[in-house]
């Protein structure tokens, strides 16, 4: 491959301990598809230690978002078991918040921008009214929404929507952020602003932030890590140190000579697989 | 309200053509007496009281049999539709008493309960519940599981999930329900006045043709019409009033 960096996770051995906040353990899912069962996941481990920012790339259908969902405590694994904080998850954890690859479903159409973030505080509801207020204009500022608290969400674009709901993800203040493809939805430009906004806010708060995306160059102009799954049953295919610089940049990021070392090297892995998996059907 | 025109012109035309051809005797005059005598005998009976008391008397039970009906089938809607078991163990029943007309239940209401407000109360209320239940189940059953899951990964309970996502997310199936159901009220407990009592915009429909006053017969089907629009148009006030968030209100 040529490519010089190092390829830490389970090899290096991090996270032996205190460094941890996610631990996915012996790991199996299986699915009925009629009479058959298919395994996505058959004794998958991995490690993420915190305040990183993991992607998680594969082909399509190779359980990427399952995997999420299982994080979150949507999903259930068939056995094995996913620590947070060194507890199974069961049931969704308080400090993760899931956000949806179809915002304009995650997002509630009867409430408006500002009652929408306000739906994040959620059960802290002894935050008086008017700081409860601040807190919500605050977030809306990060995520560029000023002015638009009065808007119901059927007014707005789809990028705005999708603002709504990080910052109504972000105001609970969650340790881990769990993303589900969600720019894969919005048109080129709007997503390399949201790219930059989540990259901003990631940089400012201490928080674990999970990408799964089927995009790899969106994947290496975000993460520090980058993990690539193969087709199902998944097994780890690829496991990758991001060595560019922060505070990125949509034009020279992109233009690094290592991003398209590492771009190659993902979407040749998982190109690949894509092509195998049609040849196979 | 300037798009109407066309319409109301039409509503206007008509009635001068009924009027001319009352009044020329191109009809017969006693079966079809001219709109001005149908007006005539209105103002005087609504002066006088008459229609004013007949209309209270139905409208009470209409309002008490629909809002009855609101309470039990919205109530039991959300308990079909968010716990499996109890849907799957009303929804059989539910189809098999749905298609029965509601006018059928009249006889067997007034067997139980006789012919006073209680039966009419009772078949309004009976005839309402169905498109509101199925309606309310329907609504709460088809939201997309990502809207459950957003309320679950914030991690609140059930209760703030029924609050605060389940019965917004299901509110405009609840209405369509509401707004079919308060036709069928109408027509009813208009029916059930006809066929027992001795009180009501139905009973005096009725009773007017018997004693041949036809002006007031019409009289009464007129004021059936008005209440009929005017019912309507405010529901569909507060329908768009509660669904402003959906962006497709006449308001705009």
């Amino acid at each position: 491959m040529g490519v010089t960096t190092e390829v830490p996770g389970r090899a290096r051995g991090f996270g032996t301990g205190s460094g941890s906040i996610i631990d996915v353990r012996e790991v199996s899912k299986s699915f009925s598809v009629g009479q058959n069962r298919l395994n996505v996941f058959s004794g998958f481990n991995y490690r993420i230690p915190e305040g990183r920012f993991l992607s998680i790339v594969g082909p399509s259908g190779c359980g990427k978002s399952t995997l999420l969902k299982m994080i979150a405590g949507l999903d259930n694994p068939t056995s094995g078991e996913i620590l947070f904080h060194g507890t199974p998850v069961t049931a969704p954890p308080k400090g993760m918040i899931y956000v949806f690859q179809q915002y304009t479903k995650s997002i509630l159409p009867w409430r408006t921008v500002l009652q929408n973030i306000q739906f994040g505080l959620g059960s802290r509801k002894k935050l008086p009214a008017r700081e409860a207020r601040e807190k919500c204009m605050e977030y809306m500022h990060l995520v560029g929404l000023q002015g638009y608290e009065s808007y119901y969400p059927y007014q707005l674009s789809g990028g705005m929507q999708q603002r709504v709901v990080i910052a109504r993800a972000l105001i609970c203040e969650p340790e881990v952020l769990l993303m589900d493809e969600p720019f894969s939805a919005v048109d080129a430009m709007t997503r390399a602003i949201l790219q930059e906004l989540i990259l901003k806010i990631w940089e400012r708060i201490a928080i674990t932030i999970l990408f799964v995306t089927h995009d790899v160059d969106e994947a290496v102009f975000l993460s520090d890590h980058i993990i690539s799954l193969s087709r199902a049953p998944a097994t780890l295919r690829e496991d990758v140190a991001i060595d560019l610089a922060y505070p990125r940049d949509q034009i020279e990021t992109r233009g690094h000579h290592r991003f398209t070392i590492y771009r190659q090297r993902l979407f040749s892995s998982i190109f690949l697989q894509e092509k195998e998996g049609l040849t196979q059907v | 309200m300037k798009k109407r025109w066309p319409g109301f012109l039409l509503i206007a035309v008509l009635l001068i053509a009924w009027e001319a051809a009352s009044a020329n005797k191109w009809i017969d005059q006693v079966t079809f007496p001219t709109v001005s005598t149908i007006f005539r005998t209105w103002y005087a009976n609504m002066i006088s009281g008459e229609l004013i008391n007949q209309l209270s008397s139905s409208l009470g039970r209409i309002f008490a049999g629909y809002f009855l009906a609101v309470f039990v089938a919205v109530s039991l809607g959300l308990l079909m539709g968010t716990v499996s078991i109890i849907y799957r163990m009303l929804e059989p029943i539910t189809e098999f008493i749905r298609p029965i007309p509601s006018s059928a239940y009249i006889p067997v209401s007034i067997l139980i309960l006789g012919i006073g407000n209680e039966m009419k109360i009772f078949v309004v209320f009976l005839a309402c519940t169905f498109p509101i239940l199925l309606n309310t189940y329907g609504g709460v059953r088809g939201i997309d599981p990502v809207l459950i899951d957003t309320g679950r990964t914030f991690g609140i309970s059930r209760l703030r999930s029924l609050r605060q996502i389940i019965m917004p997310a299901a509110l405009p199936s609840i209405l369509t329900g509401m707004r079919i159901s308060l036709g069928i009220a109408l027509i009813v407990a208009v029916v059930a006045e006809m066929i027992a009592g001795n009180s009501g915009i139905g009973y005096f429909i009725l009773d007017m043709q018997r004693i041949f006053r036809i002006p007031e017969m019409f009289a009464g089907i007129f004021t059936l019409g008005l209440l009929g629009y005017i019912i309507n148009f405010c529901f569909l006030k507060v329908e768009a009033h509660f669904l402003r968030w959906r962006g497709t209100s006449v308001e705009n």
